[in-house]
């Protein structure tokens, strides 16, 4: 029953957040505050690989792009297979959404699985090197995929993601990530960042903890990314670059590594943050924006070594306030 | 059966032999000790049988299976042997009480829809094992600390902590590497009644490794003496202590 009343509690807080989303903001600020969902899912997601299980990836935007075109192609190629009504109709079409974010979120998973096996054996710089390089091999090859665009981008996605799928996924991802790292399985993956080797002594895998963490964190950047295609109908390789990789890590790092709620808030500060200081150029000739979000990430990391949240989460802090009133 | 029997074991590094024709075994619920100058190898041999080494010869075989070709996790989970570190390695970021529910893995019984779902199975099966874990804390003092980080414990109990948790994965062997380290004599001899109790409460064949002679008399059964990595004495305290090879190791030439 209190199942019941908890799903019940999080379809009516989307529905409203999303009906705000929707009717309550213009298009420009839905567009931002859309992309900040996907950043969100993406970096909370990030940060049960960098801050939970301690190793370095640098490839999120590789499995980000799988789930965007996998999940592309899926809407395109095989929907309209079943009848045309399921990308045009207003009802058939969320099926459809729902059943690519899935597929997108799988097949990104097994090529977690793919990349996670023979790279997660590494440690440290060689791990980031080797993610960084297959999350490039995985952009290179989507953009000599003629089928699905190439370098000129992927078109005629149908625009079947609006708000409430956003804030469905950021939700949906949250709780499930929460409840990931609470379970006495997802305290593994903390164990394998504070000793490895008392990991396997006591009788764990540290190589299976490690890619488990990996998988779950490709599903969701792949979610993210089918969110990503439906909602801007339109995909190009040149997005998911390395840069997006490092401004997910950026996210992760800025809220503190092994926070949720810090990667919550870091992906909506930065998101915004982004999007203002485009406004702000308007008033000046030149182009100051990476320059000021530079100079933002370095002061933020001098004064706050360990994230803006540390190890923290918001919760825990309201619930120390109530104890100590 | 044996809990652990070790047969003509020897590792060589390049051309430096750690370890040669070393045999020992351990009975069932016995308590015996490992010593031996520095660099004796001593080390070396506890990382041989607990699979972190792989042997150039001979063979290593926990509770009647041979673990010589198996990686760590396997001999902790298959033959049921857990192990403590020389320089405590605890989950450092993780609450006495996590520290003590990683090792209970093998007690998990629902998979990741359960816990995406957080089903009563989940739930009942947290609780249950959380309980005997907190249980099995509450036996060594250390439930009223069960939330505090592992890394603010005092040494003494980081100590204890770590043998709780290498307790926590049920084992029929436990090694322990220098348990007495770093200890004042109280705390010593609190650490000699601790291994005993654990020993005739759990029923469990223990193997400890340690410098402390006082120690390492007072408390085990049967000694093994290893030197530049052979075995050049075995017997009860007592004859161990009247052994001319093992002054000659300790003391030089002179004083046998």
């Amino acid at each position: 029953m209190s199942q019941l009343r908890f799903w019940s509690f999080q379809a009516i807080i989307i529905f409203v957040l999303g009906w705000l989303a929707s009717n309550g903001l213009g298009d420009y600020p839905q567009t931002i505050l859309a992309l900040a969902g996907i950043n969100i899912i993406l970096a909370v997601s990030l940060n049960l690989v960098n801050g939970f299980t301690g190793q370095f990836s640098m490839g999120h935007a590789g499995f980000m792009a799988v789930g965007a075109y996998v999940g592309a192609s899926w809407t395109v190629y095989f929907m309209p297979l079943l009848g045309t009504s399921w990308t045009t109709d207003a009802l058939l079409s969320q099926f459809s959404m729902l059943s690519a974010l899935i597929m997108g979120g799988i097949v990104a998973g097994l090529i977690g699985i793919l990349v996670g096996i023979p790279s997660l054996r590494l440690k440290g710089d060689y791990l980031a090197i080797v993610t960084l390089g297959f999350g490039e091999i995985i952009r290179i090859f989507i953009l000599n995929i003629e089928s699905i665009g190439g370098a000129r981008g992927f078109t005629g996605i149908p625009r079947i993601a609006n708000m409430y799928w956003i804030v469905g996924g950021v939700i949906l991802t949250c709780i499930f990530i929460f409840r990931i790292i609470r379970s006495i399985p997802g305290k593994e993956f903390m164990a394998v960042r504070d000793d490895e080797t008392a990991t396997q002594a006591m009788g764990l895998s540290t190589t299976r903890i490690k890619v488990r963490s990996f998988v779950i964190a490709a599903f969701f950047a792949g979610v993210a990314g089918a969110l990503f295609a439906h909602y801007y109908a339109y995909l190009n390789p040149s997005t998911f670059t390395f840069s997006y990789s490092f401004q997910v890590i950026a996210m992760v790092v800025l809220g503190g590594m092994g926070s949720l709620s810090g990667s919550i808030a870091a992906a909506l500060l930065l998101t915004v943050l982004l999007e203002v200081l485009r406004e702000a150029q308007t008033y000046t000739y030149y182009d100051f924006r990476m320059v000021l979000y530079a100079l933002i990430l370095i002061i933020i990391m001098l004064k706050r070594p360990s994230g803006l949240f540390g190890r923290k989460e918001v919760w825990t802090w309201f619930a120390r306030k109530k104890e100590s009133a | 059966m044996r809990a652990l029997e070790i047969k003509n074991l020897s590792i060589s590094f390049g051309g430096l032999k750690a370890c040669q024709n070393v045999s020992l075994h351990i009975d069932e619920r016995e308590l015996v000790g490992l010593i031996g100058p520095n660099g004796a190898g001593k080390t070396t041999l506890f990382n041989l049988m607990t699979g972190i080494y792989k042997p150039t010869e001979g063979h290593v075989s926990i509770c009647g299976i041979r673990t010589d070709r198996m990686r760590p996790y396997q001999i902790t989970n298959e033959c049921r042997a857990a192990r403590t570190f020389q320089n405590i390695r605890l989950f450092k970021d993780l609450s006495v009480l996590d520290n003590v529910l990683v090792s209970s893995h093998l007690k998990v019984d629902y998979g990741l829809w359960d816990v995406l779902f957080s089903t009563k199975k989940r739930q009942d099966s947290e609780a249950r094992i959380e309980g005997e874990a907190r249980k099995l804390l509450d036996v060594f003092g250390l439930d009223g600390k069960r939330d505090e980080l592992a890394r603010n414990l005092p040494y003494g109990e980081q100590r204890k902590l770590e043998i709780v948790r290498a307790l926590c994965t049920k084992p029929k062997l436990l090694f322990l590497d220098e348990p007495a380290a770093g200890m004042n004599d109280e705390e010593t001899a609190q650490l000699m009644k601790l291994i005993k109790f654990i020993r005739d409460e759990y029923q469990i064949g223990i193997l400890v490794i340690e410098h402390d002679m006082k120690f390492i008399m007072g408390l085990c059964e049967r000694i093994y003496v290893l030197d530049h990595g052979q075995l050049i004495a075995e017997g009860r305290p007592e004859e161990i202590k009247k052994n001319p090879e093992v002054i000659k190791a300790y003391l030089g030439e002179e004083a046998a």
